[in-house]
């Protein structure tokens, strides 16, 4: 359908561009995703690695002395190994708590020698 | 449905029954402990007021006292007995024929204190509670070593318990420790471990009766000192064990 302008000319009639719920929701989901890959990349890039330590030495003349950290066993992630290292905190423990005293256990303070002594 | 319920109740049922047994049964020796200072407090009133006026009255008074005292007596070293055998049951570890012979001994001495609460309550004048007092003092020395010795057992059985988990410890870490520091470190540690075996075997000598001795008493003090050097001797040896697994990651 078209009209005629005051000016003489037609002018096309558009469409109105209308947005249904199930789009927003989309449109809404699509930039939460973009954002959260946004704060992902970026915190990747501009996150403090801690690969190396410098450790400064005050008593030798400031100078400074780089270490790598010590190399990570195969055995931090063996089950086995550290089953054992489980065991053996349990046992260390069970060993503090071993009472060889208990007081509970000591005899009644009884009384011997009860009578009257009328003889 | 009635299964599921079935199970769970049964369950519920068999959680710990003997620590319980051995709680409830600690609650009533403290009660008749109780009991007994008091009856105790009420012997020696009557018996100064006896000595002080020679009444038949307060001759009447001290008899019934006095048989309150013994009575009471009597039923806490019952009790006594049958406590440290609920402990023994409790216990990790007690070898099973080591709780069988105490258990007879339990037997015996609740059967002689049983009929020593019938003289007792029998008796009709002090000279009579006097002697079955007498017979009491008697008796009571064997009563109480019985039970020192078992306590010792129990006691002597927290550290064999323990020491029976170090061989696997002992195998398990072996396995991982190919570095010559820590294969030192795990011989130090399986030697410090076995000093304990030297400390029991001492105590298993104070256990034991000796030959031809009638008065044979069991040094309970001088074995939980034994115990607890050979429980540090163990600690020692984990410690050991500790460390080189330390060193392995």
């Amino acid at each position: 359908m078209t009209q005629i302008a005051d000016g003489g000319e037609l002018i096309k009639e558009t469409k109105p561009v209308s947005l249904t719920k199930p789009v927003i929701i989309l449109l809404v989901l699509a930039s939460v995703f973009i954002l959260a890959i946004g704060i992902g990349v970026s915190f990747a890039l501009f996150y403090p690695r801690k690969n190396t330590t410098v450790v400064i030495d005050n008593t030798n003349n400031g100078n400074t002395f780089e270490t790598k950290p010590k190399p990570v066993s195969k055995l931090a992630t063996d089950s086995a190994f550290l089953q054992l290292k489980s065991d053996l905190d349990g046992f260390i423990s069970e060993l503090d708590r071993i009472d060889l005293i208990e007081p509970q256990l000591a005899p009644p303070n009884i009384d011997l020698n009860i009578n009257v002594q009328i003889k | 449905m009635f299964k599921i319920c079935l199970i769970i109740l049964l369950l519920v049922l068999s959680v710990k029954p003997v620590h319980a047994d051995y709680n409830q049964s600690y609650s009533d020796y403290q009660y008749l402990y109780s009991q007994y200072r008091k009856s105790f407090e009420d012997f020696t009133v009557s018996k100064a007021t006896y000595e002080t006026y020679k009444t038949l009255t307060t001759q009447n008074d001290a008899l019934e006292k006095m048989r309150g005292v013994m009575t009471d007596r009597a039923n806490i070293v019952s009790a006594y007995l049958n406590l440290i055998l609920e402990k023994m049951q409790a216990g990790d570890g007690i070898p099973a024929v080591q709780i069988s012979t105490y258990r007879q001994i339990v037997g015996t001495q609740d059967s002689w204190l049983s009929g020593h609460q019938k003289k007792i309550a029998a008796a009709a004048t002090l000279s009579d509670l006097d002697d079955i007092s007498a017979d009491f003092d008697t008796r009571y020395p064997q009563i109480l070593n019985e039970t020192k010795k078992a306590v010792g057992i129990i006691l002597v059985s927290k550290n064999d318990f323990v020491y029976s988990k170090m061989p696997d410890l002992f195998s398990r870490t072996e396995s991982y420790s190919q570095d010559i520091t820590n294969l030192r470190s795990l011989a130090v540690a399986k030697t410090k471990a076995q000093l304990w075996e030297g400390k029991r075997a001492e105590i298993v000598t104070l256990l034991t009766p000796k030959a031809n001795s009638y008065n044979d008493v069991f040094d309970l003090y001088k074995a939980q000192q034994l115990m607890i050097e050979g429980l540090q001797y163990l600690k020692e040896a984990s410690s050991f064990l500790k460390e080189i697994v330390n060193n392995l990651i």
